[in-house]
């Protein structure tokens, strides 16, 4: 007889047995591959996501809030041979049956029809007139279908930002009918999008000539889409070789009759990155800084709304006046003149300042004095035919103008009135837009100055930004939250039951070959032998259970996924369509199962012959202690355990880690008084009421250590999935705290259209419809990825948002998880207002985003580009703990107006009132800007749920490890009732029928299972009591008589399959001995 | 007075693969006056703890009746012969199988738990009797695993008499002793048989022991034919 022939006799002769161990290797598997190929189903899907949101899009050419020509697209195209399609975009709220329903952060895309090919599908996107084609996430939002019509109100765009100083904001927005005329599933661009996310955005195509026409812009676009083929490189060289003035919203003017060029902008202010460019690498520029101000005064005399310009002859505070304002004012030279003007501040706020000037000189209206292009171009103002036209962005009393100022206005239009030295004017009026609003050269041709000038300046100087959309949306939704491992954690605890289940028949598997070994090891064949012959048996039985175990794991990894389409929806926001299986991971997770589990069945085998060949080992005679030990040890930890519960009372405010440790502490204080009462059950003499129930309690006793070991395996089981089920962040706590994560703010306010004042002032309150004693804090946004737990994909560069910090730094708002050492402890928010080295400047973000939607940690930085193509360097310098921030990254609004001086307004604010009760109270002010309001205690829960969730599947998950370890418990059953047969056979002999002995066993059983339960929920519930007593949560406590009633049913079927399983055979044979 | 009689009883089994049926016992008929005391012997495997288990009804006849006191028992219901062996039956096994986690006085008191009609200060008066007349009187409170080999059988002894059954089964309950204490406890419960007057019948494989018998059956080819 070989050593095969051996083995497969074994099999054989085991096969009822082996059967079971194959399973539970195939549960084990399955478990731990069905986890692990979660994480490629998700990631295959977001990879799916990305594609269809982008279509053959693979880059993406954007130019900050700068528009340019629809025709830069079609040249860039010509240029590189790669199809190109301009699009412009912008947001907008749809309004809905007159109003009755509103839908905010609407993206509304101007289009044409290159577009179809970018969709693969042909006629999609021709669209004429006021046509739409809308996504099916709007459509079936909105409910609206082909034929419908509805009115879009959409930011307006400009060639220059609405907050430019000076330009009037009254037409920030406008609003047209449209007509619905198609529906576009995902897989027809429907949701396209730029942002990179899973979640499917609400998208509006529109004619791109028609939506245009609608701002009234000249054929101005604003992204451009460059289907794949054409490097980075080859795109900036190609926008570098194509782009006019035009598309950098400036313009090249030549006065002949003056013998200068100049160069203006659509801003008011040249760019400084332009205006260092010009004066560094034109020669012979010079910039003229114009200004308007409000008033000239002199003794008395006052001058209103003119125009003041810079020559290079003037210096500190000197300034040369026009004969004209000299005879307004009745001035001469060396007199002091007074000047009130406008400081720009953040958003449209405009602080009037004075200032005063000595008379220099006198000149007269003539020659280069007489030059009315000094008056930079602002629309509605320097178009305007007199002054009573004026539409300006600052506020004019028109009753202050005189009849001489509406002559001058004819004549000389807007020539400024005085001089001032370029030095002084930038340095009163240069603001974050600029510090010139002209660049002048003497006798060169425009032709050459427009040559000179985009010959050099880079694409990214202006702004221009050529991003791989594709690669970056794959590699973000490849890098995104690992599902395998987290649903590995998450089935940690099925898993470890699945491995102690395994482990358990196995220890069954070599039980029932304790004779056999005994006579093999007597016919001398060597324990190495032995070893590799059970080695061998259950290699087999091992890869047979792989084998069965992956089609299963498939299997459990579908269930998986309904669960996350279904019920699990919050953790992924999108549907997961198809599951997606990688030979690779399927061969991982053997492999990593396969040494696993063969080194446990090594060990157990090891252990197994070391105790059963060895002939001379005696049986020991324990002396038991009287268990008084175990009595005072687990009285102590009780009785700690209800001090800290007594504290948690005193206290009066609810502390979850002083609950947990409780329970954590009452459930090993429960254990070691089982153990008493059980040595003590052993001890004591109950001959004199020796009952039934005497005996069960002596037959637990005498199995003391199994008892407790049962116990304890459950109890623990229990409690970590109560307790770590139950756990939840409840943003309901304490949601009026300033340092909670709602800041003491009650509302949360996104606006799909910019705010451009200050909601803080009366006029602010009033448009806003906002109490007096409303107050608010508004951010400026730089958009970005949303690097929320709501998003999957891993995020590099979150969206940036601004605020001046000096608001939560007096109300000590929010509070940090982790920081660094330049956070000032004592004024965290004053920290964002610190100049550090190498321009780089100081940020917050949530811990949370920090930590997972990064990938970071505090004191990294973030490498951001500003609109001058710079990098910006953001140091995360706190960590927020869990607020109303996630998704965002925080900088202070002075660095952050620098930066991105083209960003007009606000676009989320935090408000706080004590007479604002809800949020329809807010609605009616904020219609207009298309706002998304919350309370912040409910986005605190929308980022809590999503922890939630995955806590619930914890629980889930747990439970059905709580069922595996029953299952374990039923085969600890078997085994020691199979053991313990001969005592039952006795039992029969003195007179027991069987179904009392079954009771006695089952009686026996069902008291470690309740012990368990009791042991394990008590413990459980304390420690969860927090979360429990929140009326949020006050529907956790189902959870409790579920878990319990889960496990003492299960339990309770266990025990008896495995007590009638080890009672099936013939008892009598057991109490012969032949 | 006739307590037992076996009628044309018949006993046989398969073999593990189920293909070959071996007869044990053959059309067996045999009877047992009270207060008898009998040997049964034979070779292993002849069938000799078969009979003891037909008898004990730990075990049902292919064929054949089996009489006590005049009832058939062969037919009872499980809780019937549960019943049966409570009252009328102590078993000795050749392993005393005492329950480890009891103590020697609980372990004899094991067969009152069947009904609480046998618990009460008369079993425990009876307890503490036969404790003392089997010589365990120093063990009483300690368990198993604390006492000698001949002590265990003996208390396996007393756990039988507990209940003052009618018969005493014993299978090979020197099995597990040394020559002495085999000896010692084969006079003890011919003694007790004297003082109790219960009837018994032992299976040995001892001739030695046999001996000491009033009667003597040997099993051959399935049948009984008294030798002494």
């Amino acid at each position: 007889m070989s050593p095969t022939h051996f083995v497969l006799k074994s099999l054989w002769h085991y096969r009822k047995l082996n059967l079971t161990v194959v399973l539970g290797i195939a549960l084990s598997t399955a478990i731990l591959l069905g986890a692990l190929i979660v994480g490629d189903s998700v990631q295959f899907s977001l990879q799916q996501i990305t594609t269809l949101r982008l279509g053959r899009t693979s880059q993406v050419i954007t130019a900050g809030e700068r528009l340019f020509r629809i025709n830069l697209g079609k040249e860039i195209s010509a240029n590189t041979g790669v199809k190109a399609a301009s699009l412009l975009r912008t947001n907008g709220i749809a309004i809905i049956e007159g109003g009755k329903s509103q839908y905010n952060q609407i993206a509304v895309w101007g289009i044409d029809n290159v577009l179809d090919f970018f969709s693969g599908h042909p006629e999609n996107f021709k669209l004429e007139g006021n046509e739409a084609a809308i996504n099916e996430n709007l459509a079936n939002m909105a409910g609206l279908k082909p034929g419908d019509e509805f009115l879009l109100r959409v930011n307006k765009l400009n060639t220059f930002p609405a907050n430019t100083p000076f330009v009037a904001a009254e037409e920030s927005s406008v609003a047209f009918r449209i007509k619905v005329v198609r529906l576009l599933k995902p897989d027809e661009l429907g949701n396209f999008g730029l942002q990179n996310i899973q979640s499917a955005p609400r998208n509006v195509f529109v004619n791109l000539t028609w939506l245009n026409e609608q701002m009234k812009l000249k054929q101005k676009a604003n992204v451009i889409l460059v289907a794949d083929g054409a490097g980075e490189k080859n795109l900036i060289q190609s926008i570098q070789r194509n782009w006019i003035p035009e598309d950098l919203n400036l313009n090249i003017r030549e006065n002949q009759s003056m013998n200068y060029t100049e160069l203006l902008s659509d801003r008011v202010f040249i760019e400084p990155v332009v205006e260092q460019y010009c004066l560094s690498e034109i020669s012979k520029t010079y910039p003229v800084f114009s200004y308007f101000i409000n008033e000239f005064k002199f003794r008395g005399k006052h001058t209103p709304y003119s125009f003041v310009s810079t020559s290079e002859s003037l210096s500190g505070m000197k300034m040369e006046v026009s004969q004209w304002l000299a005879d307004d004012l009745n001035l001469n030279v060396n007199d002091t003149i007074s000047v009130s003007y406008f400081e720009v501040g953040p958003l449209r706020q405009l602080v009037q300042k004075d200032t005063s000037f000595v008379v220099d000189n006198i000149y007269k209206m003539e020659g280069k004095f007489a030059d009315p292009s000094l008056m930079p171009v602002i629309p509605g103002l320097s178009d305007a035919g007199n002054c009573r036209d004026w539409k300006t962005g600052v506020p004019v009393d028109l009753k202050k103008i005189r009849p001489q100022d509406e002559s001058y206005w004819k004549r000389f239009k807007g020539t400024p009135k005085a001089f001032v030295s370029l030095q002084t004017a930038k340095k009163l009026w240069g603001n974050r837009f600029g510090q010139s609003t002209a660049i002048r050269v003497n006798g060169l041709k425009s032709g050459e100055f427009t040559k000179n000038l985009l010959a050099g300046l880079m694409p990214a100087q202006a702004g221009f930004n050529v991003k791989n959309a594709k690669t970056e949306g794959i590699a973000a939704a490849a890098n995104g939250v690992d599902f395998g491992q987290l649903f590995v954690g998450l089935s940690f605890f099925v898993l470890l039951a699945a491995f102690l289940l395994t482990w358990l028949l196995f220890k069954l598997f070599l039980g029932f070959r304790k004779t056999e070994t005994n006579t093999l090891t007597a016919i001398g064949l060597p324990l190495v032998k032995i070893r590799n012959l059970y080695l061998a048996e259950a290699s087999v039985l091992i890869l047979t259970g792989i084998l069965i175990g992956i089609p299963l794991g498939i299997t459990y990894n579908y269930l998986i996924l309904k669960a996350i389409n279904s019920i699990w929806f919050d953790i992924v926001r999108t549907s997961i369509a198809q599951i997606s299986l990688r030979p690779e991971s399927i061969g991982w997770s053997v492999l990593v199962i396969l040494p696993i589990i063969l080194f446990t069945f090594a060990g157990i085998l090891n252990r197994f012959l070391k105790t059963e060949t060895n002939f001379f080992r005696k049986k020991k005679i324990k002396n038991h202690h009287d268990g008084r030990r175990s009595l005072y040890v687990g009285l102590m930890l009780v009785s700690l355990s209800i001090l800290g519960i007594t504290l948690n009372g005193i206290g009066g405010v609810i502390n979850p880690e002083l609950f947990y440790t409780s329970g954590f502490i009452l459930l090993p204080g429960l254990i070691f008084i089982l153990d008493y009462l059980l040595r003590r059950l052993l001890i004591a003499e109950l001959f004199h009421k020796f009952s039934l129930w005497s005996f069960i309690l002596k037959k637990l006793a005498g199995e003391r250590k199994r008892t407790l070991l049962s116990v304890g395996f459950l109890s623990i089981g229990i409690f970590l999935v109560v307790t770590t089920g139950l756990y939840r962040q409840d943003g309901s706590l304490h949601p009026e705290a300033a340092s909670s994560g709602t800041g003491g703010y009650d509302f949360f306010i996104e606006t799909t259209l910019p705010v451009l004042f200050d909601p803080n002032t009366d006029l602010g309150r009033s448009e806003l419809n906002l109490s007096t004693d409303a107050q608010s804090v508004a951010f400026q946004v730089q958009p970005g990825d949303d690097a929320s737990c709501l998003n999957l994909n891993r995020i590099s560069r979150p969206r940036i948002i601004a605020c001046n910090p000096k608001q939560f730094n007096d109300r000590s708002a929010f509070s940090f998880a982790t920081e660094t050492p330049d956070l000032d402890k004592d004024h965290p928010w004053n920290s964002l207002g610190k100049k550090f080295k190498d321009g780089v400047i100081p940020a917050f973000a949530d811990q949370t985003v920090i930590q997972w939607g990064l990938g970071k940690h505090v004191g990294d930085t973030l490498i951001y580009q500003d609109e001058s193509g710079i990098p910006l360097k953001l140091k995360l310098i706190g960590g927020l703990e869990n607020s109303v921030f996630q998704g965002n990254i925080i900088i202070a609004e002075e660095f952050f107006s620098k930066s991105f001086p083209s960003v007009s307004g606000g676009n989320l604010f935090l408000v706080k009132s004590q007479t604002i009760h809800g949020i329809k109270e807010l609605q009616e002010g904020w219609r207009q800007y298309g706002a998304q309001i919350t309370t912040t205690k409910d986005r605190l829960i929308t980022f809590n749920n999503i922890e939630n969730t995955y806590l619930n599947i914890f629980l889930m998950l747990g439970a059905l490890g709580l069922l595996i370890g029953t299952v374990g418990l039923g085969i600890i059953i078997f085994r020691v009732t199979w053991e313990q047969i001969p005592e039952y056979a006795l039992l029969q002999s003195i007179g027991f029928d069987k179904l009392k002995i079954y009771r006695i066993i089952f009686t026996e059983k069902l008291f470690v299972v309740l012990s368990s339960v009791l042991t394990g929920i008590i413990p459980g519930a304390m420690s969860a009591l927090p979360f429990l007593i929140t009326s949020s949560h006050s529907g956790l406590w189902i959870w409790l008589p579920i878990v319990s009633i889960l496990v003492m049913t299960s339990g309770i079927i266990s025990a008896s399959i495995a007590i009638r399983l080890a009672l099936k055979n013939e008892l009598a044979t057991y109490l012969i001995v032949e | 007075m006739t307590i037992l009689k076996m009628e044309n009883v018949s006993k046989s089994y398969f073999n593990e693969s189920g293909s070959q049926r071996r007869i044990i016992l053959d059309q067996l008929d045999f009877q047992v006056k009270k207060g008898d005391m009998i040997a049964i012997v034979g070779p292993s495997g002849s069938g000799k703890t078969t009979v003891l288990n037909l008898i004990g009804t730990l075990d049902k006849p292919d064929s054949g009746n089996i009489f006590f006191e005049n009832q058939n028992i062969t037919h009872l219901g499980e809780k019937d012969l549960a019943k049966f062996r409570s009252k009328k039956i102590g078993f000795v096994f050749q392993l005393h199988h005492l329950l480890p986690q009891l103590s020697l006085l609980e372990n004899i008191l094991l067969p009152t738990l069947t009904d609480r009609v046998l618990q009460g200060t008369a079993t425990n008066e009876r307890a503490y009797h036969l404790v003392d007349r089997l010589g365990l009187k120093g063990a009483l409170h300690q368990k198993p695993a604390e006492l000698s080999g001949g002590e265990c059988q003996r208390t396996a002894v007393a756990r039988a008499l507990i209940n003052k059954p009618d018969l005493i089964l014993a299978d090979e309950p020197t099995g597990a002793l040394d020559h002495q204490s085999a000896l010692n406890l084969v006079d003890l419960l011919i003694e007790l048989n004297h003082e109790e007057g219960t009837t018994l019948i032992v299976v040995t494989h001892s001739m030695e022991i046999a001996h000491k018998f009033n009667t003597i059956l040997t099993i051959e080819n399935g049948k009984l034919i008294q030798t002494k």
